[in-house]
């Protein structure tokens, strides 16, 4: 029976624990995912104070509702001017991160593990972790920023990155999980399959988004203004994995926020006189506190759920080190690629913590197959990714800032 | 070997048609058509079969050139400056197709999805006679701009809807809604393809913009766009139409993404779409004019009126649909020429022959009535444009 006291303190203490942890953030440069994270372990299977059948029951929903809220948050917050500027160099490096991983985790996960994972379940891992969190990486770039150091191209590079992981590993996620549970499926299907559910995410997201934003040009002003666009960012999530398939719904949630906040770009461009504004800064401005509260809770109820073996946590300590690895490789080839600086190089080639979204997508084989007829594990993945996250999380927050000032000095010394 | 000679025999019909229609000012759709009847059914000079083996190919060929033609005439500023050519197009297609539906289907009890199809064969107003022969007038800009987007709007409309019916039909027994949605797939997956490869080509001529054989690339680029969006199981027409539409915009869609196009080099990129692309369309509108007339087959009398009829409804319903839209206009004159703009042209042509392969019991029909209403359209209009400047000579001048 649900004890219903007890859901509203934990939905307290989960708040104030993350307003306190981004307070601390300042003083102890640990982002407040660890605190969270921690704190839903301490609950769950340490003190067992919560039931975790309960919140597994609602991992679908919790799922849907991380993923659109953070998804949203993603799309208003991107400039598509400077988007299309940096564009190139993002794409860069995420060419030679994310499918490198993906398939490196694949591969190693099933050679090493090949009762839990074959290929496809392995790349299947690989999808959810070889992307970096928007809101962890910014964390961590914040931290080099508050030390004095200029570094705005390369943080427009992360950023633009972490945005464009978050959509193209859900629909990868989804498109895998498919694959495993429709065998016949061809790699050519296959590819077909996601193609597909790109262009009916983009096409969607981008006319709710153009329609919604002349809508809101017209009730300017008017109170709840937000929380009816909150609505309409469900509603184009619905109507997108209806209408696209599944997978779509994620993609057009984040182009959705991209047009309303940047569609006086576009038109301006264009020159096309007939332009809506929408208020970006309250937007912005309310979806932060959405954003923040989504974001505490769902590490909360990660942290609730996960029960972790030996075994697991070995694995996920090699795949942790194998994504660093495959970092630092990506990172020195687009070096050479694009010319960047020494510099520049090596807070790109430290720079790759996970996050909520790898969090998110470890619940979907859950959710997809609750019958456990093609994931037999399915347990696995959160347990996995949560090794993952909170490995690479620490490693940003506490080894990236030193490894990055070192080599400032090595760099300044050579200069002199 | 008689293909090839066909093929040539009908280039060469096709630049007489065009002199002819100089001299006579009768739309060469008609001598065209005339010609491929005398010389096929008639005289027997050529048969259909000899052609028939490579019209798919060229059907395909012809939809792409001329989606990618309809979206080179789209400009932005006309789209979202001037919604009243937005309205304007739409209602008069949306009139015509619909009463022509609704004919078919109470006529002959086709379902749905054919008396659409039927409806968007005909309702489409693809003639660019009349634009050939305004431009040549003092026609204000504003009118010009009008017909302009109207021929390409109507293109597009034609075109989708035709052929978004014939894939419901081919769906089988598949739920309206599942097919709405398979439909709205193939839409964005060829809206996508055509984006990503018009960027694509845009960064391209950016970069080779000083360099010859331009638009030949420009042309093999829009085949891959349209063969690529249909591998995906997306809509290669749609997908042409937005490439089209890209490069038609270069300037501004070249402007999101930094790009300065030289004043000298953008005059290069215009004469080539313009002078090679207006070639190109040219073979296309001979071609499938002349094939069908090598198509025609002597049926019954019921073909002939019946195709009069449409087109009887076809002038009636633009009458119903722009005398009171244009009723308030400061124009004295030039509102007669909206009237008048009832000629069938090449998306009714094309698309005949996709309909009659897609409906082979129905071939013969389809593809005779097209004949009759191409025919019974561009003389109505000529006969009218005749009649209607004679009445307004002291003050239409030609330039």
């Amino acid at each position: 029976m649900i004890n219903t006291m007890n859901i509203i303190l934990l939905f307290c203490f989960t708040i104030i624990l993350g307003y306190l942890g981004q307070l601390f953030y300042s003083r102890t440069k640990i982002p407040d995912v660890i605190w969270l994270l921690l704190f839903g372990i301490i609950l769950g299977p340490i003190l067992h104070l919560y039931d975790p059948s309960l919140f597994i029951r609602l991992s679908s929903l919790m799922s849907i509702l991380a993923l659109c809220i953070i998804l949203f948050d993603a799309g208003i917050n991107v400039d598509i001017g400077l988007f299309v500027k940096m564009l190139p160099t993002s794409i860069t490096v995420l060419l030679f991160t994310y499918p490198i991983t993906m398939l490196l985790v694949g591969l190693t996960l099933n050679f090493f593990m090949p009762d839990y994972f074959d290929l496809l379940q392995g790349l299947l891992l690989g999808s959810m972790i070889s992307g970096t969190s928007t809101v962890t990486t910014m964390s961590i770039v914040k931290t080099l920023e508050d030390s004095g150091l200029k570094i705005d191209r390369v943080k427009t590079t992360l950023l633009l990155e972490s945005v464009l992981t978050d959509p193209i590993g859900i629909i990868t996620c989804i498109t895998l999980i498919r694959m495993i549970m429709m065998p016949e499926t061809s790699l050519f299907e296959g590819f077909k399959l996601l193609f597909l559910s790109f262009s009916n995410s983009i096409i969607l997201g981008s006319i709710i988004g153009v329609v919604w934003g002349a809508i809101l040009d017209r009730l300017e002003n008017r109170k709840f203004n937000y929380m009816l666009t909150l609505a309409i960012v469900f509603l184009t999530y619905i109507v997108s994995e209806s209408i696209g398939g599944e997978g779509s719904g994620a993609l057009s949630v984040l182009l959705f926020g991209l047009v309303i906040t940047n569609f006086e770009y576009i038109a301006s461009r264009l020159e096309v006189k007939k332009i809506f504004k929408v208020n970006k800064k309250q937007l912005r401005e309310f979806h932060e506190e959405i954003t923040f509260f989504i974001k505490s809770f769902f590490f909360v109820y990660i942290g609730l759920i996960i029960s972790i073996s030996p075994e697991q946590l070995f694995s996920g300590l090699a795949v942790s080190i194998l994504v660093l690895v495959e970092r630092w490789f990506a990172g020195t080839v687009s070096e050479h690629i694009l010319n960047l600086s020494e510099f520049e190089s090596i807070i790109i080639k430290t720079t790759c913590a996970s996050g909520l979204p790898a969090l998110i997508m470890s619940q979907l084989p859950m959710i997809y197959d609750p019958n456990r007829t093609f994931f037999l594990h399915p347990e696995i993945y959160p347990n996995i990714c949560f090794i993952v996250v909170l490995i690479t999380v620490i490693y940003g927050a506490l080894i990236t800032p030193s490894i990055v000032f070192r080599k400032i000095k090595t760099i300044t010394k050579s200069l002199k | 070997m008689w293909d090839f000679i066909t093929s040539s025999v009908i280039i060469f019909l096709g630049f007489i048609g065009v002199m002819l229609f100089k001299v006579f000012s009768i739309p060469e759709i008609i001598f065209l058509i005339l010609f491929g009847i005398f010389l096929g059914p008639i005289f027997n000079f050529f048969n259909f079969s000899n052609i028939s083996s490579v019209l798919p190919y060229f059907t395909c060929f012809a939809i792409a050139v001329l989606m990618f033609d309809s979206g080179l005439r789209l400009k932005i500023e006309r789209l979202f400056e001037n919604s009243k050519l937005i309205y304007l197009s739409l209602l008069s297609f949306i009139f015509s197709f619909s009463v022509i539906s609704i004919l078919f289907k109470f006529l002959f009890n086709f379902r749905w999805a054919i008396s659409l199809a039927f409806g968007a064969l005909f309702g489409g107003c693809g003639n660019t006679v009349l634009l050939t022969l305004l431009r040549s007038m003092n026609i204000k800009e504003e009118s010009l701009t009008y017909f302009s987007f109207e021929l390409a709007f109507s293109n597009i409309l034609s075109f989708i809807v035709a052929l978004s019916s014939l894939n419901y039909l081919s769906m089988g027994m598949v739920k309206i809604v599942e097919s709405l949605k398979m439909l709205f797939t193939q839409f964005s997956a060829g809206m996508m393809v055509g984006g990503l490869i018009g960027v694509l080509w845009l960064i391209i001529i950016y970069a080779i913009r000083r360099e010859e054989y331009f638009y030949i690339l420009t042309l093999a680029m829009l085949i891959a766009a349209y063969s690529f969006a249909e591998g995906m199981d997306g809509s290669g027409p749609l997908a042409s139409l937005i490439f089209g539409f890209i490069i038609g915009n270069y300037e501004r869609v070249g402007r999101i993404f930094g790009f300065k196009f030289d004043v000298h080099e953008v005059g290069s990129i215009r004469y080539l779409l313009g002078g090679l692309h207006s070639e190109i369309t040219f073979l296309i509108r001979v071609f499938f004019f002349v094939i069908l007339g090598l198509s025609f087959t002597v049926a019954s009398s019921f073909e002939f009126l019946f195709g009069l009829l449409i087109t009887l409804l076809l002038f009636l319903c633009r009458l119903f649909v722009m005398l009171p839209l244009t009723i308030k206009r400061e124009f004295s004159y030039e509102k007669y020429f909206f009237y008048l703009n009832v000629g069938r042209g090449l998306p009714t042509a094309v698309l005949s022959f996709i309909i009659s392969s897609q409906l082979s019991d129905l071939s013969n029909f389809i593809l005779n009535l097209s004949i009759y209403v191409l025919i019974f359209s561009n003389l109505l209009m000529s006969v009218l444009v005749k009649l209607t400047l004679r009445e307004l000579t002291p003050v239409v001048s030609v330039k």
